[in-house]
């Protein structure tokens, strides 16, 4: 019964796609007081050496949490299958039709193992504009662009061939666009973002998918305001 | 290390007093702190520290001149040879601000100036390299008020020399008026 859990895990783990990148928020943040769940899935195309053997894209699963923590910010926490992303959103300027935030965020990837193991260390800082669509504001519209900063590592511990560890550093640059409807409480989105790897030639790499939210709570005033 | 740090500076972000208290941009100077992903022969791009000293002038209430000097080191020992690589920037940046609370997210792009030193010892006759490039240097981030006095930026950019690239991400502390 074990040996089945544990080789389904690793079927699982193998067929999931690398750190997810995809414009899964818009540009305005949680109010304090409010909290939100959500659930994501995605196929994506990237560095993933199961993609990069089939050349094919892979699918993600992820959850998340945000919560307002000031006006005009919030952060959030997202889990995915063996890594997790923390941020923070900032909505710092309104132009036009267009509330316009930064979300900074530092991501971690890792796969170890008993003898070895790999993963990534990303620091994002992504720009995202967001805007309604249609009379009843209940759609909206979300553009963004970033860059993330990637420090990949690896690390080798086994009693015959000995032990040590590399890293190596990448940026990536990409941006993505993102619907979202809203019906009350609930939040349905769907994203596309792509990504290039700065640092050394290679293929485009994407991420498509959809989300599921749902908002807690109620605004509350800041008493800092 | 790395990742707690950045958790940290991220968690610096919604610090900064009430917007009345101080005006958006102001004068300052400081020093800096921080890492760089040097560029190097192999077309890798290993970390190394990076320290420097910055100045800010405002230009209207949102926009800067920003000048700065920063150096950086990285020291290899291997059983076959040793590296040892030396990276000097000046530069001055443009920039212009924009927030809904204290803290301001900041855009800035200029010409700077690198002079690169990359020696290697154990090959035979040891090996000197110097490059002189002027480049572009350009960078985003957060400019991050501490009362009316103190500032503690986070930003991370980057500059050109010759064809290549250097990445850094530098914490700016400093006293303002």
């Amino acid at each position: 019964m074990v040996a089945r859990l544990l080789s389904t895990l690793l079927v699982a783990l193998a067929l999931m796609g690398c750190s997810t990148m995809g414009t899964l928020h818009g540009a305005r943040p949680l109010e304090p007081g409010e909290h939100m769940m959500q659930a994501a899935l995605s196929l994506q195309k990237q560095s993933n050496p199961l993609t990069t053997a089939l050349d094919i894209p892979l699918p993600q699963i992820e959850l998340g949490y945000r919560r307002g923590l000031v006006s005009e910010v919030d952060w959030g926490v997202r889990v995915y299958m063996v890594g997790a992303v923390a941020d923070l959103r900032y909505r710092f300027a309104r132009l036009g039709p267009f509330d316009v935030a930064t979300q900074p965020s530092l991501g971690l990837f890792a796969l170890p193992t008993p003898a070895t193991g790999f993963g990534n260390i990303d620091l994002g800082l992504p720009v995202v504009a967001e805007m309604d669509l249609g009379a009843k504001q209940r759609s909206s519209l979300v553009l963004s662009t970033r860059a993330v900063g990637r420090q990949h590592f690896a690390w080798l511990s086994d009693p015959d061939l000995g032990s040590g560890a590399a890293g190596r550093f990448e940026l990536l640059a990409g941006g993505g666009a993102r619907i979202t409807r809203r019906f009350r409480r609930l939040r349905i989105g769907g994203y596309a973002d792509v990504l290039v790897n700065t640092s050394r030639l290679g293929p485009v790499w994407w991420t498509g998918g959809a989300d599921l939210g749902l908002v807690l709570g109620e605004p509350r005033v800041d008493d800092d305001e | 290390m790395r990742g707690w740090l950045g958790l940290l500076l991220i968690a610096l972000l919604p610090v900064g007093t009430a917007q009345a208290e101080c005006p958006p941009v102001a004068p300052a100077v400081g020093v800096a702190l921080g890492t760089v992903a040097l560029h190097v022969g192999s077309g890798e791009h290993p970390l190394a520290p990076m320290v420097g000293a910055w100045g800010r002038i405002p230009l209207g209430a949102a926009c800067y001149l920003e000048p700065e000097a920063a150096l950086a080191w990285r020291s290899e020992g291997g059983e076959v040879a040793s590296f040892d690589r030396r990276f000097y920037r000046a530069a001055v940046g443009l920039g212009c601000s924009a927030g809904t609370r204290a803290t301001r997210v900041a855009l800035s792009i200029g010409p700077s100036f690198g002079y690169r030193f990359t020696g290697i010892d154990g090959m035979g006759a040891p090996y000197k390299a110097r490059s002189f490039s002027p480049g572009l240097r350009y960078r985003a981030g957060f400019l991050v008020p501490l009362g009316q006095r103190m500032q503690l930026d986070i930003l991370a950019g980057g500059s050109t020399h010759d064809r290549v690239f250097d990445h850094d991400l530098l914490l700016q502390g400093g006293v303002r008026w």
